[in-house]
């Protein structure tokens, strides 16, 4: 059995609600700059431990200056079936830090965006306490 | 590169020169009225070789090839033309007393358009269109009071911006020329098609300045960003409509600070409205519709 230890995060957010959930539920959801070549623009993406790949709306590729379909094709699987995206290296920002990492733009239309592990999760550092609904961010791994 | 040598005059025929020319001579400018009307001559050339073809077409299925290599030809005479204009005329003026120029010929150039099968009103567009586009990316350029190149050349592609803004440029003078009874009138198809390569390439050259535009802003408003925003205002709002988000229901909404900037069916049009309400860098969500389902990721 490993000591008591602490872990130190520069950020804390509160969980919330998520346009179109069920209004008395939160969720551990950040605001995300998605930054392109030639432009940038900010969502609210859901914290999902379980997906692989961050994932945006395809439609918000070109306003930041990407050919959607120049990305490298993948298919992304879930619960309720599978999609098509394309994948952009872009930069993130998240809670004051800039990561660049690989993320999946969808080809049709998605009702929610996800912040996943590819790339991003071993670059920082999420923490969540649910019992409180706080969640915890650091922008070292 | 000085941002006023961005602006590129469209639609140099004979006579808008002429009308440049005597504009000129009304501002009691007359050493700069001749140098216009020196260069006359040498629009004349450039019309007969490239424009008057256009006119002589008669086979549609001829039309895009020659549009496309007259256009391609007609790129350095552009730069040539508008290099003498803007060595003559006060750069930081030169567009405004140019579309003044072109305003003013419109009025009459139109009685014949009925006649041409030419839609006037479309023509009028496209060139408050190119005026307007230009002018957004000429006062963006200058606000930001930073060298006027964007900082990743090949993402902006410079060369499709060239490309586009003489393919629309190219259309316009032919449909100028048209009216202006200097070249023949084509068929009715090829004149449809000449409207439809107009408008498609201002929509491709708006594209481009678009583009430029953001890179310019993204660039300059970067190093003020470096604390980047918790949008806590927009994410209050969000909170505090919760219970009306259901009426936005599949729509696109635009938050800033605590204002709802736009409710639209498309991400697009959203979008637009952003930048029309002058914002670079928009929050931008999607509202699904409301479920009862509990979240299991896609």
């Amino acid at each position: 059995m490993t000591r008591p230890f602490n872990l130190e995060f520069d950020n804390e957010f509160q969980y919330r609600e998520i346009p179109g959930l069920d209004p008395s539920l939160v969720f551990p959801a950040v605001v995300v700059g998605i930054v392109g070549p030639a432009g940038a623009e900010d969502l609210l993406a859901i914290v999902d431990t379980g997906a692989t790949y961050s994932l945006f709306n395809g439609k918000r590729a070109r306003s930041i200056g990407l050919d959607l379909l120049a990305g490298k094709p993948i298919r992304l699987g879930g619960l309720s079936g599978s999609l098509s995206a394309r994948l952009h290296r872009i930069t993130l920002e998240i809670l004051g830090a800039k990561i660049d990492c690989e993320v999946a733009f969808s080809e049709s239309e998605i009702q929610r965006e996800l912040l996943g592990r590819h790339e991003l999760f071993p670059r920082v550092r999420f923490g969540f306490r649910e019992g409180i609904s706080s969640g915890y961010f650091h922008p070292e791994p | 590169m000085a941002i006023e040598q961005l602006q590129f005059a469209p639609v140099i025929t004979p006579r808008t020169l002429e009308e440049l020319a005597r504009i000129l001579r009304e501002r009691e400018r007359q050493d700069m009225a001749d140098i216009v009307s020196d260069l006359v001559p040498v629009v004349e050339r450039v019309v007969d070789e490239l424009f008057r073809p256009i006119g002589e077409l008669r086979a549609e299925h001829d039309f895009q090839p020659a549009f496309d290599a007259k256009a391609r030809e007609f790129a350095p005479y552009r730069l040539y033309i508008n290099l003498m204009l803007l060595q003559t005329i006060d750069a930081s003026n030169f567009l405004r007393v140019y579309s003044d120029a072109i305003l003013r010929l419109t009025m009459n150039l139109f009685r014949s358009a009925d006649e041409k099968h030419l839609p006037a009103e479309r023509i009028q567009a496209s060139i408050e269109g190119y005026f307007s586009t230009f002018s957004s990316l000429v006062r963006a350029l200058s606000a930001s009071g930073v060298p006027q190149t964007p900082q990743r050349l090949e993402e902006v592609n410079l060369a499709n911006w060239i490309r586009t803004s003489t393919n629309l440029d190219f259309a316009l003078t032919s449909l100028f020329l048209i009216l202006e009874d200097a070249i023949k009138t084509p068929p009715r198809p090829i004149s449809e098609r000449l409207m439809v390569a107009m408008e498609e390439s201002l929509e491709d050259f708006a594209d481009q300045c678009r583009i430029l535009i953001r890179a310019s802003e993204e660039r300059v408003t970067s190093v003020a960003s470096q604390t980047i925003r918790s949008r806590t205002p927009e994410l209050e709002w969000l909170k505090n409509h919760r219970n009306a988000l259901s009426e936005f229901a599949g729509n696109w909404i635009v938050i800033e600070g605590a204002r709802l900037i736009a409710n639209r069916p498309s991400y697009e049009a959203a979008r637009q409205a952003a930048l029309d309400a002058g914002i670079v860098r928009p929050f931008i969500t999607f509202v699904p519709e409301p479920t009862e389902a509990a979240f299991m990721g896609l």
